[in-house]
């Protein structure tokens, strides 16, 4: 059996579409994030959201929702207008602090991470440029959710973002 | 009998054309819905959600968590696995047909063709061009493995087709901006020269190429050695030297074949093991 160009061609866009087709009948085909995160599955927190699996296409309603932390504290602790606030996405955090990321300093969707799981005493390791804004220091250190441990790291990993 | 010379061109181009336009509207379609406006009919999935190679790299964690890595969705997984079938049929069809930035490096090779002519795609001596054909199997262990352990589309920073499409966005990295250049400079040089050398994903469809069902194949019975299947493959395979091509780099394309380059009718084709010539 030979294949010409013209039924390769053809065979080739059949596949690709007829896949998707099949897959979007059978519900497989996603193409957007359902804004619920993993949980977690084992240990003393098995069965939470778990916060490293916030993206960046979050959105702070998204955060409200999966993790009950109120917009407004969202909107307090990263700066950000409380009326935009719903639809704001943590990916956005990076453009409005682009002058923090030059010093090596990232406030980004892995600080909302990070903040979330001291907010809600879950477990996660941020990455090492990761900072907080120091409002969310304090709303942290006011709610007494802070070990001594959390707290020394946090004193050389916040910054003043107004 | 076989199609005229040059219909198996313009049917590779139109897929091609077909495949780059809707990427680009599709990638247009989600800046515009992200602005309050719609196209219809037209999706507004993000470049993520539509790349087979998002699939790929995401495999390690999908296994080991039953998680996606973040940004690639359940589609990047459903396209790696349309993609493989492809690959297992018909080899490097994917980077040959339908992937854009391919598509972009080979119409730019046009322009370096006319420039330099038959010293294009000549310009890296062979027996450096060998060995650095596997350096995109380094590129493609390097990204898996860096992906596992973080557990983000590390590549992203480096993905020229990511920035092709994204050049505006404040997400695109200096970095992938400045390996597009390169690529797009370097295609007025050597064709393809990201799929030769540094491109992951071809690394893992090449391999395909050992095991696929449909071959490139010559009749050397009516071959007259006249080399135009070797000057017609953009990935410099010498497909003259053997009857049939298993090279990893092939991304049948078709060019050497006798639908284009090859003068003799059924001497160059695309066919299944046991055919007769």
């Amino acid at each position: 059996m030979r294949i010409r160009a013209n039924a390769l061609g053809l065979v080739v866009i059949i596949v690709i579409f007829g896949g998707i087709a099949v897959s979007s009948l059978v519900g497989f085909w996603n193409t957007t994030n359902t804004k619920v995160p993993a949980q977690i599955t084992s240990g003393e927190y098995a069965g939470s959201n778990d916060p490293a699996d916030i993206r960046g296409s979050y959105s702070f309603a998204d955060i409200r929702k999966n993790f009950d932390i109120p917009i407004e504290v969202l909107a307090k602790v990263f700066g950000v207008d409380e009326k935009n606030a719903e639809g704001f996405k943590c990916k956005d955090l990076e453009a409005l602090y682009t002058n923090l990321k030059e010093s090596g300093t990232e406030i980004g969707t892995d600080s909302v991470r990070y903040f979330v799981a001291l907010y809600k005493q879950l477990p996660y390791t941020p990455s090492e440029n990761t900072f907080l804004p120091s409002t969310a220091v304090k709303i942290l250190k006011d709610k007494g959710v802070l070990n001594a441990e959390q707290e020394k790291y946090l004193e050389s990993h916040n910054v003043v973002i107004k | 009998m076989v199609a005229r010379k040059g219909s198996a061109f313009r049917v590779r181009l139109f897929v091609q054309i077909f495949f780059f336009v809707l990427i680009a509207l599709i990638t247009l379609s989600k800046v515009l819905d992200e602005a309050g406006y719609t196209i219809p009919f037209l999706s507004t999935a993000s470049l993520h959600a539509l790349c087979p190679f998002g699939g790929v790299v995401s495999i390690y964690q999908y296994v080991t968590t039953g998680t996606i890595v973040k940004k690639v969705h359940e589609s990047s997984l459903i396209l790696m696995y349309v993609v493989i079938l492809l690959t297992l049929l018909f080899g490097g069809v994917f980077c040959g047909w339908v992937c854009p930035l391919g598509s972009l490096q080979e119409w730019l090779g046009n322009i370096g063709r006319k420039i330099f002519k038959n010293r294009y795609n000549s310009f890296i001596p062979a027996n450096i061009d060998k060995y650095l054909r596997y350096l995109r199997y380094g590129v493609l262990a390097w990204v898996i493995y860096a992906t596992a352990v973080t557990g983000k589309i590390i590549f992203e920073e480096y993905d020229p087709y990511y920035a092709l499409f994204n050049f505006w966005s404040s997400e695109i990295t200096i970095s992938a901006l400045i390996i597009l250049g390169i690529t797009i400079i370097a295609s007025l040089f050597v064709e393809r020269p990201w799929c030769k050398y540094a491109c992951p994903y071809g690394a893992f469809i090449g391999l395909g190429n050992l095991i696929r069902v449909f071959k490139v194949r010559r009749n050397s019975s009516t071959c007259i050695n006249c080399k135009a299947c070797d000057r017609g493959c953009p990935m410099n395979i010498k497909v003259s030297e053997s009857n049939l091509v298993r090279n990893h780099q092939c991304i049948t394309c078709l060019k050497c074949s006798s639908e284009q380059s090859c003068p003799v009718d059924n001497t160059i084709d695309l066919s299944l093991k046991g055919e007769k010539m």
